[in-house]
């Protein structure tokens, strides 16, 4: 009997370590060089490709599903200020960026992953509805009731606060240079309380 | 002898449970998407290509979908045969485009706007694993879906999404696209 519960706990053990083992690599982000990283924004090297490799092509069913290749459209996503703190419902910030290369581009904030619900309806700002400060500059007023030029409210609940950039149909320049292509700041301003 | 076996086992299991799982996990995602659409969205079925208002939080069941978009989309299922898909890209659209995807959430195919040399309607072949182009369609594209079932998913990119005319004008446009069994 002691043989049996000790060869079930086994069995048990192994299949916890392999179905915690891959969901571990499925939520850090995929195979080694799988992630590329522009200061605090960060893409998929082959999302929505065939050549994604298991993990990544996991990790963007969970998050991203049905996302198109970078050729198409290039998707940053960012959960941090330039600081490298986390983005914060209680917090201020300025998101200062250029026109990008590419035919259509677009600012948009989820929560857990989803669209925040706000009175003003609004969830991005794009290529064509920023209101620009100088030629060819933008700046986005991230804070949770959208206050302030070209205003995007985080709301006040709990959860994961996260900026996408797409990219559509972005230049050719940009599929070879997604680490170093000049990309929006994000500047924390003021926090309601200090971390 | 028996403890070399037992640790073979071990790491056998684990090394199973580890590939099923990452192997599993799209199809799943998909699936659980797909449920979500059909709950929230009137008229959706396979094979039927339904259009959604844009992204809303109250309607919001793909993970960061994109709330610049009206889409209009269909479930696939190539049990039956080949399918075909017509639109006529909406000049309200900053951007168009209609991609399928398998069920393993691979996409297996894009047209965008920008691919097309002339304006009007543009009919797209979709065919599964291992069918063949039916010689009575004459298609300008043809898709093929590595799996038996996917999605196919129209995007047009709004220039305001609180601008009420222009969306009703872009969704109106959208409304042309069809979908259907080859006839």
């Amino acid at each position: 009997m002691a043989r049996l519960m000790g060869w079930i706990g086994a069995g048990l053990l192994a299949l916890a370590l392999g179905v915690g083992s891959a969901g571990a690599m499925i939520l850090w982000g995929g195979a080694p060089g799988a992630r590329i990283t522009n200061g605090v924004w960060e893409t998929g090297r082959d999302t929505g490709s065939g050549a994604t490799d298991p993990y990544s092509r996991a990790r963007i069913a969970i998050f991203g599903l049905w996302a198109l290749p970078p050729e198409e459209v290039v998707y940053y996503t960012a959960y941090t200020d330039e600081d490298g703190q986390a983005l914060r419902h209680d917090c201020r910030y300025e998101v200062r960026g250029h026109i990008l290369p590419a035919r259509w581009f677009s600012l948009t904030a989820y929560r857990d992953f989803h669209l925040i619900p706000n009175p003003a309806q609004r969830h991005s700002w794009s290529a064509t509805t920023l209101e620009r400060r100088e030629p060819g500059e933008w700046v986005v007023s991230l804070n949770a009731s959208g206050e302030g030029v070209n205003g995007l409210p985080m709301g006040r609940g709990d959860g994961v606060l996260a900026l996408s950039l797409r990219l559509y149909q972005p230049d050719p320049i940009v599929a070879a240079n997604r680490a170093s292509l000049a990309l929006p700041r994000i500047v924390r301003m003021s926090c309601a309380r200090e971390q | 002898m028996r403890r070399l076996l037992l640790s073979l086992g071990f790491v056998t299991l684990a090394s199973l449970s580890h590939a099923l799982v990452v192997w599993v996990a799209p199809y799943v995602a998909t699936d659980r998407v797909v449920a979500g659409i059909a709950r929230t969205r009137e008229g959706f079925a396979p094979n039927r290509l339904s259009f959604a208002a844009p992204a809303s939080p109250s309607r919001d069941v793909v993970p960061m979908s994109n709330p610049d978009t009206v889409v209009a989309s269909s479930w696939l299922d190539l049990d039956a045969g080949p399918l075909v898909f017509t639109a006529d890209p909406p000049s309200e659209a900053v951007y168009w485009s209609v991609s399928i995807f398998a069920h393993d959430s691979d996409t297996d195919f894009i047209l965008s706007d920008r691919d097309l040399t002339a304006r009007g309607d543009v009919r797209v072949l979709i065919l599964g694993p291992g069918q063949a182009q039916p010689e009575s369609l004459e298609a300008d594209h043809v898709a093929r879906l590595s799996t038996r079932r996917g999605f196919l998913l129209v995007r047009a990119i709004m220039r305001d999404r609180n601008d009420a005319a222009h969306v009703a004008a872009l969704t109106e446009q959208m409304r042309d696209a069809s979908l259907g069994p080859v006839r």
